[in-house]
């Protein structure tokens, strides 16, 4: 399969279903570049699916202009588009055999009989499903379903490869290893690919850059340690990882990205932040992991900011241990570690935690 | 074969036959019900294509085929299946294509009115046969009014031939039969999503290429069940042929009454009524075929 891939920008699209009165998609900018995948993360409802439906030309914008390779295809109808699309559901066609299914796209592109078969069995031998062409697609399983359609969708060498959601009907091991499968043919092919999630650690794996969406609207668009590490919004650092969320008070501007700021819990702190945020609606955003506990009896003066709490819940789960402590009436923070029975603590331990500054981050709390 | 396999193996077995009695028990009133509606007639009705009529117009018990050699031999009476065959196999495909489209998009429709449109659709089966038969009557005759004014505005000198022949029993039973049709579409259509139709879009096929290269073969089992239901109800249809056929529209329905009723030769009507119970059984057997193909 030779490489088709395009360069997708996405300009101020906005779609108001019939009969609502807020946009399901409002003013979405993105730009993605040749070869890149990206992945457009947010939870149930937040308008995912209407994006991807919007570029895939399944359904007609209200505002804006969707761009591929310096050409506005709004006007383009779904047929003429030429994007490959893996529905939730599959859609597969019931009524036609696996090799069927996948030379569909080449005939409908005119390719000779013969020509369609040899590269329906290049795709499927690339999903590793040559053996099954002649079943038909309620004979296979979820994740072989899943295959099909990837290389239904591959095989017309689209512009775009338009993925919804592929991985939610399939069982945790499995989606693990289709991440990887995906993964590795979207960049052995090259193909510029848009990724629609609502699970985090998918998009975390798999994208070059992430689309944090919320009621429609972009909150952050970056790389996935950017999007982890210094979350635009108090909304993102909630929905990527877990995190904990400290009020800060006296927020004062020191340089781009970073503020003096004063917490009830830690004192006053010099940390990085979201450039340019409102200094009356911030909170600090702390990462469970960056959290380190030492009990109060062996504590040791540490020269990092430190407040004393209470162990208040434990979870264990395998590799990671978590805690809940509780600093003082409002304040709670979770706290991960990697297990260590030395360190074991149980509810009701008096513990110090502490942190480095460094790695806490300043978010707007919209 | 362990002895604990074997005990548990016991179990269930004498749990299953006290399921089948269970079962056997609750199913009996229906059972029994069909076999005195249902089984016991039919067999009634063979048995008495089996007599023969005297010539005295006396009923002679017997056992042979001379109702069934009267019924074949008669070229009429092959002109008679002829009609029905005609009659069925016309009004299934009529009331099958002009109810695709109108099921389909009852289907289809996101619309609030959509529970109202499927009750508007099958209605008409609210209003008795013989009443719609007679409006067919007020439309198609030769003073009806299509003839009438297609005369009054020349297009036609004469009226043209509409009522008492087959064409216009044919066109009174599609109006009548088509709420069967739309709502065996309506159950039949179910299982095609539209996100096949979607997929197929993206693919690169045209609207037209997606209904036929999909929307079509999928809704092939749901055609089917409306054909079938339309051309048995069709084929068995007494009122309208009767009525809107003026006595000139002979078919096994039509002919079974004049048998049994003024003839009063009890054999060859129920030698008719078996030719047409064959006639049913042919077309389910192909239906069947049709069905099992196409749902794969
Ligand atoms: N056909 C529709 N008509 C009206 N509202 C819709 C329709 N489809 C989706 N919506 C609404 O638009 C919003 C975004 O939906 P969607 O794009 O499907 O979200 P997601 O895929 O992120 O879960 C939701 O609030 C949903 O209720
Ligand atoms: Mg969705």
């Amino acid at each position: 399969m030779s490489i088709h891939t395009a360069h997708l920008s996405i300009r101020n699209l906005q779609k108001t279903y019939p009969k609502t009165t807020a946009p399901a998609v409002d003013d979405v900018c993105l730009d993605v570049a040749e070869g890149e995948l990206v992945a457009l993360l947010g939870p149930s409802g937040c308008g995912k699916t209407t994006t991807l439906r919007m570029v895939a030309g399944l359904l007609d914008p209200s505002a804006g202009e969707i761009v591929v390779n310096g050409k506005d295809v709004v006007s383009t109808p779904v047929h003429k588009r030429r994007m490959g699309m893996v529905f939730q559901s599959y859609a597969l066609f019931p009524h036609m055999n696996i090799a069927e299914n996948v030379s569909f796209g080449l005939q409908m592109r005119r390719l000779s009989r013969a020509e369609a078969a040899k590269k329906a069995d290049e795709a499927l031998d690339m999903v590793q499903l040559g053996h099954l062409r002649d079943r038909r697609p309620a004979e296979l399983s979820g994740g072989q379903q899943q295959r099909v359609a990837l290389a239904r969708a591959l095989v017309i060498e689209p512009t775009l490869l338009l993925l919804d959601e592929p991985l939610s009907n399939l069982d945790a091991k499995l989606r693990e290893a289709m991440r990887h499968e995906i993964r590795s043919i979207q960049q052995r092919l090259g193909t510029t690919t848009l990724f629609v999630t609502h699970d985090q650690d998918e998009a975390l794996d798999m994208a070059d850059r992430i689309a944090i969406l919320n009621n429609g609207r972009i909150e952050q668009y970056a790389p996935p340690s950017e999007v982890y590490d210094r979350p635009a919004t108090r909304f993102v650092a909630n929905f990527v990882g877990k995190a904990n969320f400290l009020d800060v008070e006296n927020v004062e501007k020191l340089g781009n990205d970073t503020y003096r700021v004063k917490t009830n819990e830690f004192g006053v702190l010099e940390v990085r932040g979201v450039d340019g945020l409102d200094p009356t609606r911030a909170s600090l955003v702390v990462r469970p992991h960056r959290l380190t506990t030492t009990r109060v009896d062996e504590s040791v003066k540490s020269s990092r900011p430190a407040s004393i709490g209470e162990v208040i819940a434990t979870s264990y789960t395998g590799n990671v241990q978590s805690y809940e402590v509780r600093l003082n009436e409002s304040a709670v923070l979770r706290v991960d570690q990697l297990t260590d029975t030395l360190r074991d603590l149980r509810m009701g331990d008096r513990v110090q935690l502490t942190f480095d500054p460094a790695e806490a981050y300043l978010v707007s709390d919209e | 074969m362990t002895l604990t396999q074997m005990g548990s193996r016991k179990r269930t077995t004498g749990f299953r036959s006290r399921r089948r009695w269970e079962l056997f028990g609750l199913l009996f009133p229906g059972l029994l019900g069909i076999f005195v509606g249902f089984v016991l007639p039919v067999f009634v009705m063979f048995r008495m294509s089996l007599n023969t009529h005297g010539t005295g117009g006396q009923l002679v018990e017997s056992v042979s085929l001379g109702a069934y050699r009267d019924a074949l031999t008669d070229p009429f009476y092959w002109e008679v299946i002829g009609n029905t065959l005609v009659l069925g196999l016309g009004c299934g495909a009529a009331a099958t294509v002009l109810s695709y489209p109108l099921a389909l998009f009852l289907v289809r429709t996101t619309s609030k009115w959509k529970g109202v449109l499927i009750a508007l659709a099958i209605a008409p089966l609210l209003t008795s046969a013989v009443a719609r038969t007679y409006g067919w009557i007020a439309i198609l005759g030769d003073q009806g009014v299509i003839n009438d004014s297609l005369m009054r505005i020349g297009v036609l000198d004469a009226p043209i031939q509409l009522s008492n022949n087959l064409l216009g029993t044919t066109i009174a039973l599609v109006e009548i039969l088509m709420p069967y049709a739309i709502l065996a579409m309506i159950s039949g259509f179910g299982r095609i999503s539209p996100s096949l139709e979607e997929a197929a879009g993206s693919l690169g096929a045209s609207k037209l290429k997606t209904f036929v290269r999909i929307t079509l073969p999928l809704s092939l089992p749901g055609v089917f069940t409306g054909f079938l239901l339309v051309f048995v109800l069709a084929i068995s249809s007494f009122v309208t042929p009767r009525l809107l056929g003026g006595g000139r529209v002979f078919i096994l329905a039509t002919e079974v009454y004049n048998e049994a009723t003024q003839t009063l030769n009890w054999p060859l009507a129920s030698a008719l009524s078996v030719i047409l119970l064959v006639v049913f059984g042919l077309m389910i057997a192909v239906y069947q075929r049709l069905i099992a193909k196409f749902e794969g």
